[in-house]
């Protein structure tokens, strides 16, 4: 066609970040497709990145909050003034000795992204922008193999080998977020003699194209795969020489005593599945060349680092580590570094988790980011004085929510409010946003520089991959990392040395031979090589202090952790109020929105019935529905003990008689497109976090984002 | 012609819409700044079906874009010749410079256009109407009747007695007057009905399956009518020595002339259909005997013909005929002599064709007596007014006591008057007597039309009533399907064609082993609304009848049709509220482009294809769902990959394979 050219980029509709390759005609973006020298997928969000692009709500100018917070009444400001609001109040606090109270919510998705520099250098926070993040999985896979894998190195699917096992526990990897590219390669390798299983109480998209359907009660997989690990273990099944090679010495018979107990039969009664379907899954994995698990917090994310933990040792016994088909881990290629350096914050002298209510039971909290749900309670506990937000939604998209936008008003009793400064980078208007004092108009993943450098990704075969603008932006928009560098250079000079976001990438690049303008030239995406397997021979060992696998978890064996082995019970969150609430909450993501709330959610070709997902009625099994006296369509409202809210029924075969199912991230209030349709947020149903702080995941991890809840007709 | 294809492999489709949107992008049927969800154009859309019980479930999920069907019914539907299908690669393709959006005006109503007319929507057969009024209006009159004849066999007979729906629901009755739909259809088939010229439609290769029907009504007949298109052995077993059903026995020729229902029967014979008159099934043969002689399949339309009895003293008095009987001998046997003075019971439409039967028979006063009022009465307008000129008294609100008569004849009948009741929760109001009101009436001859109901004895193994699935008409068991009046008590012609067609879709997938309840229901509550800035007021072209004093002597033909000249006028007063493709278009494929006011769909990317490239749907999948190619090489790839061809999904060149 015509000036028509295909520019290769990376899309951000999505925490997947899959490379695309975008078609421009004449300055205008037209399409979008996978690119065809990386995985060569990009799913419906990814193409409708082109309707984001040029929706009409994009926010095109600064604007300052002239109402109060909430209210949503703005004004227009100059960048200058927006500027100079900002660098008061970072350096008051600054001044003031709180720099530590200072969290910028966003996604860490490149460790090249200059705003974590900036929070390094003033001694901020970082905070996972993420509701559902999977923090306790990496966490459990740092402390048993030393490694990182996230969301973004689930097993390499293709390179499952025939007979190879597969293993989707809780997870809906055909919606996205690992790697477009991912439904393929499980379905090319169940062709090619590969066996799907998928642990999950909804028949998912998974689950319709897979060997085996196991719908396993919610929070019921430490259970599963502790039962699973007893069968393996008493009966020899497991791979004796890997751990005699790789497992630290006297950890596997601490495990062997304490799983003599965890039988399939008592198992079996947590989770609700039958003894023999564990047991038949164990024997499977046993015989078969490779099984891959991939789960993101399990089945429904109650006690996930208990599952995180039961995970990684079944990988361990059965020696599926750095294997075809088995769980990668990462190769990492070193950046070179931009110097001087910062040092961040002392995390070990404020607390992981800070500046909690309960700083002592959190003492061996160990993630490095602070849990999103964590904002409210610090602002009421004068812990939170700045927070900025970018590309984040804290305020629709978080458990708690309701708490969120309670904290974020609050005054002390000067009348002054006690989260001092909230600024919002955002493309368009979101809740966040309205409640911001500042909002600042961002640039599109289509108009913007980044280098994207997380050495496990999927997408990528280990390498890095250049962002770069393929369009203009509207308006003043400008990158919230080109802000944050302005900000950098007149608060912390030292640590911005370098002209431009540009500059600062090629200062990284530099060790790997290759500049921004270099990685532009060969096509935007750089690897070493190929995907390397047991780097562990090689290297002689895992990333753990003594190189072998930690099975036995010892700083967490005293009370009240009583954690050094993964603990098979149901959740709290689960258990308690079980009486009242007969329901379990399933909260699902599906394909068309990602969690970020307006990107997706005010998106016509997402929203539309036939391209994408208009409401999200509550899923209910048929046959309860049936026995309840409740039709299809018909007006419910569901209480939890965090909340209530209406919404019209689904009725299914494919759910648990004892779970309800709601997808999540609906329930924008802002918006033309986002505000269409009978859609809800499952968020006001989940207890704030501070009212449940028992339940919290104490050692690593995202909080508990799921309830249970009951029907009211 | 090599037909270019896809094959969507189920296997694989996980229903995630990538496609969808990618499509959209590349065509530019989506303006990104205004688009507002349920509201965009698609060429692609994602079906899908969940089965099982909990736990043992099932879902699959494919996409459906336009199946570039071998006899495209878009292509015969468009009035401008817009719509091709291309030679050297089988792809259909509308010509958006000549599409004119079936007459679209600029401003009005254009989320309508991409609906289901109403005419469509309630014509049971669900002809296009619009297409064919379309094509009428042009001139191309042979192509509108093949559009009819693509969803009813029968124009002739349907242009004569339909108590076409279509019109009640016509758009244009809320401007000035409906259109004359049934007229239409009449002048259309009756240019068809010279026996050399005649439209037979062609007959698809011979294929293994023996079909029995029994019962020539119109629901045997159109079930033998498309189960021979599609290449079945067909044979119809008939008790009446004549074939018809009601066509012939029931309705008078006055209404029906008997060379039209004729004509229209020998269509069937000229596709190979053996007819097989005078046989009583069931006792001549059964079920089990045809079973043994390898038929595979069996239709029941024996129709719903036993009379009821209305239950009071002296019905069995000579004299007191039950309609049917009475219409059947003046039909196809003798007529009975009548009296001076006969008296009718009931208000239906077999009330006034026995009525007025009666006056040609001679009959010099005829009373037709009714129960309710007359807005109540279900028999037509024309019809009552047809009937009055030829001097028919019609009395309402008197109902029948006994019947008085000597020497075993009637001489009188006894009357109660009635009055209605307030109305009741369904808004009915009931006739009641009303105590002390008794009359008596004389007469020479009595015609009892209450009702009727369906014999079963054709049916050996089964007692009483009859059930069948309402979709897809099959019995219990899965060899035996029935419909039309014997299924539904007694209704009408166009129920019954709609029941045979039904049945002849579920016999056919019967042979071929797919599931009948697939994709069957389609939603036809999506109905255009009325524009009524479009028109200026005009009433429709009046039908010329035959002067009443003239034709109540004889049984010759009543209405006479219309002219070429009103018959295009009328055409011209169609609003054409949706577009003729869009109606026409069995899945639902066509979009209208409100910007370009013409239809649109999918062309399988044909101008990246004579580039050698893919569509774009096949480019983008997911998971690799889609597979391009040449038709024939993609169904033998399936087949080497030994992949099942699931034909329920669509029959066209699209390939679905699981
Ligand atoms: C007087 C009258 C006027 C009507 N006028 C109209 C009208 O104007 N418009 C309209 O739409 N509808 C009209 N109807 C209704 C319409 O004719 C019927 O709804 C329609 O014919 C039903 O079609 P069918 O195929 O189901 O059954 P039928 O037409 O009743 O055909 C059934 C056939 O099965 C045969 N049969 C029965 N038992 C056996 C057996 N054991 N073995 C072999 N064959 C058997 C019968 O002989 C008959 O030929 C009228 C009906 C009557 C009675
Ligand atoms: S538009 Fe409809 S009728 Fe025409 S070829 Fe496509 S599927 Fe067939």
């Amino acid at each position: 066609m015509e000036g028509s050219q295909w520019i290769p980029t990376v899309c951000y509709q999505c925490k997947g970040e899959c490379a695309i390759i975008a078609r421009v005609e004449n300055g205008v973006l037209k399409e979008v497709r996978g690119n065809p020298k990386a995985r060569g997928k990009a799913c419906v969000k990814g193409m409708a990145g082109v309707s984001l692009e040029y929706s009409p709500d994009r926010l095109r100018y600064p604007l300052k909050r002239v109402g109060k917070r909430g209210e949503g009444r703005f004004e227009r400001i100059s960048w200058d003034e927006a500027m100079s609001i900002m660098e008061k109040k970072l350096r008051d606090l600054r001044d003031r000795g709180d720099a530590h109270k200072l969290t910028a919510n966003f996604f860490p998705h490149s460790i090249t992204d200059p705003k974590w520099r900036f929070l390094n250098a003033y001694g901020g926070f970082i905070n996972t922008a993420l509701p559902h993040c999977d923090s306790a999985k990496i966490v459990g896979f740092i402390r048993t193999m030393g490694g990182v894998p996230n969301h973004h190195i689930p097993p390499a699917w293709f390179t499952v080998p025939k007979g190879g096992i597969m293993i989707l526990s809780g997870r809906r990897p055909f919606g996205g977020l690992e790697d477009a590219a991912v439904p393929r390669d499980i379905l090319e390798a169940r062709e090619r003699g590969a066996k799907l299983v998928v642990l999950d109480p909804m028949f998912t998209p998974e689950a319709a194209k897979a060997d085996w359907w196991i719908p396993i009660r919610p929070s019921g997989d430490t259970a599963f795969f502790l039962g699973m690990i007893h069968h393996l273990i008493m009966n020899d099944l497991h791979d004796a020489d890997f751990v005699k090679k790789w497992v630290r010495d006297g950890d596997f018979e601490k495990l062997k005593r304490y799983i003599a107990d965890k039988t399939p039969e008592k198992m079996g009664e947590i989770c609700d599945v039958p003894a023999e379907t564990i047991k038949k899954l164990a024997e499977a994995c046993a015989a078969a060349p490779s099984v891959g698990v991939d789960s993101f917090k399990g089945v429904m994310l109650g006690n996930a680092m208990d599952f995180a933990h039961a995970w990684t040792i079944f990988l361990c016994i059965t020696g599926n580590i750095d294997n075809p088909g088995g769980q990668p881990l990462p190769d990492l290629i070193p950046l070179s570094p931009v110097s001087p350096g910062p040092a961040g914050p002392d995390l070990h002298e404020l607390g992981w988790h800070r500046t909690g209510p309960d700083r002592d039971k959190f003492a061996k909290y160990s993630f490095i980011m602070e849990p999103t749900w964590y904002e409210a309670q610090a602002i009421k506990n004068g812990g939170l004085k700045i927070l900025i937000t970018a590309e984040s939604n804290p305020a629709l998209t978080e458990m708690g929510q309701n708490e969120w936008q309670k904290a974020v008003c609050m005054t002390d009793e000067k009348g002054e409010y006690m989260l001092e400064l909230l600024v919002s980078f955002e493309i368009m208007m979101s809740e966040t946003a309205r409640y911001a004092d500042l909002v600042l108009p961002d640039k599109s993943y289509f108009e913007r520089w980044e280098l994207l450098y997380m050495p496990w990704w999927y997408n990528f075969g280990h390498g890095l991959a250049l962002r770069q603008p393929v369009v203009e932006a509207p308006g003043e928009c400008r990158h919230s990392n080109i802000v944050m560098i302005e900000l950098g250079k007149k608060l912390f000079p030292e640590y911005f040395q370098f002209e431009d976001d540009i500059a600062y990438y090629d200062i990284q690049l530099k060790g790997l031979g290759l500049s921004v303008k270099r990685l532009q030239e060969i096509g935007g995406l750089w690897s070493p090589g190929t995907l390397g397997f047991r780097k562990y021979q090689k290297t002689g060992g895992f990333g753990t202090p003594s190189k072998k696998l930690h099975l036995y978890w010892e700083d967490l064996e005293a009370p009240p952790w009583n954690q050094a082995l993964p603990r098979p019970d149901l959740a709290q969150e689960y258990t308690d109020n079980a009486k009242s609430y007969p329901f379990f909450l399933v909260s699902y993501r599906i394909i068309y929105h990602s969690g970020a709330g307006q990107w997706t959610h005010n998106n016509p070709q997402l929203r539309d019935r036939v391209s994408g997902f208009y409401e999200n009625p509550l899923m209910i099994n048929s046959r309860v529905a049936g026995e309840m006296g409740l039709a299809d369509g018909d007006r419910v409202t569901i209480e939890s003990p965090g909340g209530s809210i209406q919404v019209r029924l689904k009725l299914t075969e494919g759910i648990r008689p004892d779970c309800l199912g709601l997808a999540h991230g609906f329930g924008s209030t802002i918006g033309r497109v986002a505000t269409v349709g009978e859609g809800v947020a499952s968020n006001i149903l989940i207890p704030d976090s501070g009212s449940t702080l028992e339940w919290q995941d104490v050692v690593g991890g995202e909080s508990h984002v799921s309830t249970r809840v009951s029907i009211v007709k | 012609m090599k037909q270019l294809s896809l094959m969507i492999d189920l296997n694989r489709c996980i229903g995630c819409s990538t496609c969808i949107v990618a499509c959209r992008n590349y065509h530019e049927i989506i303006d990104h700044a205004l688009a507002m969800p349920n509201e965009i154009p698609y060429y692609i859309r994602v079906e899908s079906r969940e089965r099982g019980v909990f736990p043992n479930v099932g879902v699959d999920t494919w996409v459906m874009p336009c199946q570039h069907c071998p006899d495209p019914k878009c292509l015969l539907s468009c009035p401008e010749r817009a719509i091709s299908k291309d030679a050297e690669t089988g792809i259909v393709r509308i010509d958006r410079e000549t599409c004119n959006g079936c007459k679209t005006i600029p401003e009005t109503m254009a989320a309508e256009k991409i609906k289901i007319n109403p005419c469509t929507a309630h014509c049971p057969a669900h002809i296009n109407i619009e297409g064919y009024i379309g094509l009428a209006a042009n001139g191309k009159y042979k192509e509108a009747l093949a559009l009819i004849k693509a969803e009813n066999p029968f124009p002739s007979i349907c242009g004569r007695v339909c108590f076409h729906p279509c019109e009640t629901h016509c758009n244009r009755g809320e401007i000035d007057e409906p259109v004359s739909i049934r007229a239409l259809h009449r002048f259309l088939a009756d240019l068809d009905l010279k026996a050399e010229t005649r439209y037979v439609p062609p007959v698809k290769d011979r294929k293994d399956g023996k079909v029995a029907i029994v019962g020539s009504g119109p629901a045997g007949l159109t079930c033998a009518y498309y189960l021979a298109q599609e290449g079945y052995q067909v044979a119809i077993f008939e008790k009446a020595p004549v074939p018809g059903g009601m066509l012939t026995l029931g309705i008078p020729a006055y209404r029906l002339p008997r060379d039209v229902i004729e004509g229209e029967i020998q269509v069937i014979r000229d596709m190979g259909v053996e007819m097989k008159t005078g046989v009583d099934f069931g006792r001549d043969v059964t079920v089990a005997e045809l079973r043994g002689e390898g038929y595979g399949a069996f239709f029941f339309g024996v129709g719903s013909q036993v009379c009821k009895k209305i239950g009071i003293d002296g019905e069995d008095l000579t004299g007191i005929h039950p309609a049917y009987d009475f219409l059947m001998k003046v039909n196809i046997q003798t007529p009975p002599s009548l009296g001076k003075r006969v008296v009718v019971i009931g208000g239906g439409n077999a009330a006034f064709d026995a009525a007025r039967s009666a006056r040609r028979l001679g009959a010099e006063e005829v009373i037709i007596a009714y129960r309710r009022g007359m807005e109540e009465m279900p028999a037509s307008q024309a019809e009552i007014q047809e009937a009055e000129a030829e001097g028919v008294q019609i009395k309402t609100l008197i109902y029948p006591v006994r019947f008085i008569g000597t020497e075993n004849r009637v001489r009188s009948v006894e009357f109660i008057k009635m009055r209605l009741t307030e109305p009741d929760e369904s808004g009915r109001k009931k006739p009641e007597p009303i105590p002390g009101t008794e009359f008596t009436l004389d007469a020479d001859d009595v015609i009892v039309t209450i009702g009727q109901q369906t014999d079963w004895s054709c049916l050996t193994s089964d007692e009483g009533f009859f059930q069948v699935d309402p979709v897809t008409l099959q019995g219990r068991d899965p060899d035996i399907f029935a419909g039309g009046d014997a299924v539904t008590g007694p209704r009408t012609v166009v129920e019954a064609i709609a029941a045979g067609k039904e049945a002849a879709i579920s016999i056919d997938r019967h042979f071929r082993g797919v599931d009948l309840h697939e994709n069957r229901v389609k939603d036809w509550t999506y109905t255009a609304k009325v524009q009524k800035e479009k028109f200026d007021p005009a009433g429709r072209a009046p039908m010329s009848l035959r002067d009443p004093g003239e034709r109540e002597k004889d049984f010759n033909e009543v209405c006479l049709g219309l002219t070429e000249e009103t018959a295009r006028q009328e055409a011209a007063r169609c609003q054409s509220c949706g577009c003729a493709c869009i109606q026409s278009c069995p899945y639902g494929v066509i979009q209208y482009s409100f910007q370009k006011k013409s239809s649109h769909k999918c062309d399988l990317c044909f101008e990246r294809i004579h580039v050698g490239e893919m569509p774009v749907c096949a480019e983008v999948c997911l998971t690799d769902a889609i597979t391009f190619g040449e038709h024939e090489l993609v169904r033998q790839q399936a087949e080497d990959r030994g992949k099942k061809i699931l034909k329920n999904l669509s029959r066209e060149s699209i390939l679905y394979v699981k």
